[in-house]
């Protein structure tokens, strides 16, 4: 009862801000537990005495100075300015936004950031657990070339023999593979130590985990793509379906 | 996804969600299926779809080909591609079309057919529906065009699994060519053959629409009025 309660609200935390990871506090009679939530699952303490130990406290402490990043705030995200904002709220599906949020990705060639305006994250009530690649697709307005695009943030699994999606678009369009959108930029954001998921590293740590092969190690992605369509099962008549899911798939391969 | 847009490249529709993909070095190996990276969960797409409040986000292994479900060790080729594509249309068809299907034999399909238990039990029970021929036999939807592309795609599709193993061992199969090699072979033109000639000359419905059909997710649960 109280692991779906607690997993519920972490999931409710990561979904509804841009967070690389959270800390929560379980408080159980006269012991505390500390759980650190990432996209690969939970870190859980030993039972924290908190009326004879000093760790929670301790832990209240280093929170209190830790660094925003440290605290699992994403430093890619943030308010965009006032230009990007007017200029972003041109677009149809920004129009009515609540919030903008600036969001950045680094082009892996140039080195330099570019921007891309979104509307603000919706809780995604489907979803009840925080792990996994937590893929958030937005219409973007595309600063540098003033147009709209479509945004994936996500997070990829490392895994091997898997490459990075944006990889995987690099190669199909560099080949002109028709029925492939264009994608402009794609790359891993963040530095390498908290826009990578941690819980894997830990699970066989203090003792043999059950699942351990469970936990995939994820990494922040984000690419953008020039084409932006609507899903296959939001079709006005069936031809449209049917020529979208199998034309694409069958005609073009051969 | 499906193109709005009107540009040469984008006809009709687009491949997107490449992020579990892997390339394939050589082009004589197929995936192998250790490293293949569905996970063997049974949690169903139907399920965020039709019951939102259940927790779901997995859903390929709906579409998986009936033969990598049923087997851990075969590897993943082009024919099994193919038949994922017949079984998202299937799925959107059982679940956003109207048919001459119960609720019952709907929510059969989304529930046991295509979501069978992982690899043995039940896994069988998706090798046998491409295999049975008259798997499609009584389907009719508004839209003829459609339930006509799906019974040839089934029938094409299945030919590989009316194979049995038994044959291709036979000491009649000439070693190196067998029987189930030619078929799997054959499989893509006759497909795209019936997706021309259905897309080009059938009378289509213009206005069937999606919208949700019900399903029932036990076998026990009342109808909703």
């Amino acid at each position: 009862m109280t692991g779906g309660q607690i997993i519920a609200y972490a999931t409710t935390l990561l979904s509804n801000q841009y967070r690389t990871h959270a800390f929560s506090v379980l408080i159980i009679k006269d012991y505390a537990r500390l759980i650190r939530w990432d996209r690969s699952g939970a870190i859980i303490t030993e039972p924290i005495y908190y009326n004879t130990e000093p760790y929670l406290f301790d832990f209240l402490v280093c929170y209190d100075c830790a660094s925003k990043e440290a605290r699992g705030h994403d430093p890619t995200v943030g308010p965009p300015t006032d230009d990007e904002e007017r200029a972003a709220r041109r677009l149809t599906e920004l129009v009515n936004a609540k919030s903008l949020l600036s969001v950045t990705i680094q082009d892996p060639k140039s080195h330099k950031s570019r921007c891309f305006i979104i509307s603000g994250p919706r809780a995604q009530p489907d979803i009840r657990v925080p792990t996994g690649r937590w893929t958030r697709t937005s219409i973007a307005y595309d600063v540098q070339r003033n147009r709209r695009v479509l945004l994936k943030d996500s997070w990829r699994v490392l895994m091997e023999g898997i490459e990075p999606e944006g990889v995987t678009y690099a190669r199909l369009n560099n080949h002109l593979v028709p029925n492939v959108p264009r994608c402009e930029l794609a790359g891993d954001v963040g530095d390498e130590e908290y826009h990578r998921s941690l819980t894997h590293k830990f699970v066989n740590e203090y003792y043999p985990h059950p699942f351990a092969l469970e936990f995939v190690p994820h990494r922040h992605h984000r690419l953008v793509l020039d084409h932006i369509g609507r899903k296959l099962e939001d079709f006005n008549n069936s031809k449209e379906m049917i020529n979208a899911s199998l034309i694409g798939k069958l005609i073009r391969s051969c | 996804m499906i193109m709005d847009e009107k540009d040469e490249h984008v006809e009709g529709g687009m491949l997107i969600d490449w992020d579990l993909s892997k390339p394939i070095p050589d082009k004589s190996t197929a995936t192998r299926r250790y490293a293949r990276t569905v996970s063997q969960v049974s949690e169903a797409l139907y399920l965020r779809v039709h019951c939102p409040h259940v927790c779901c986000h997995q859903g390929t292994w709906l579409f998986m080909a009936g033969d990598l479900v049923r087997n851990l060790d075969i590897p993943q080729n082009v024919e099994h591609d193919i038949e994922s594509a017949f079984w998202v249309v299937f799925w959107i068809m059982l679940s956003y079309l109207q048919t001459n299907l119960s609720v019952g034999d709907r929510s059969c399909y989304l529930m046991n057919t295509m979501n069978p238990g992982v690899f043995g039990g039940t896994s069988v029970s998706k090798a046998l529906f491409m295999a049975s021929p008259i798997a499609l036999d009584e389907l009719e939807t508004p839209s003829s065009p459609l339930a006509n592309l799906l019974k040839d795609m089934h029938n094409t599709l299945g030919k590989r699994y009316r194979v049995s193993k038994k044959d291709k061992n036979s000491i009649f199969v000439t070693e190196g060519s067998t029987q189930q090699d030619n078929v799997v072979q054959d499989q893509h033109e006759p497909i795209l053959y019936f997706l021309r000639t259905v897309l080009e000359d059938s009378p289509w419905p213009k206005d069937d629409r999606a919208s949700l059909q019900e399903v029932c997710l036990t076998p026990y649960c009342p109808p909703s009025v």
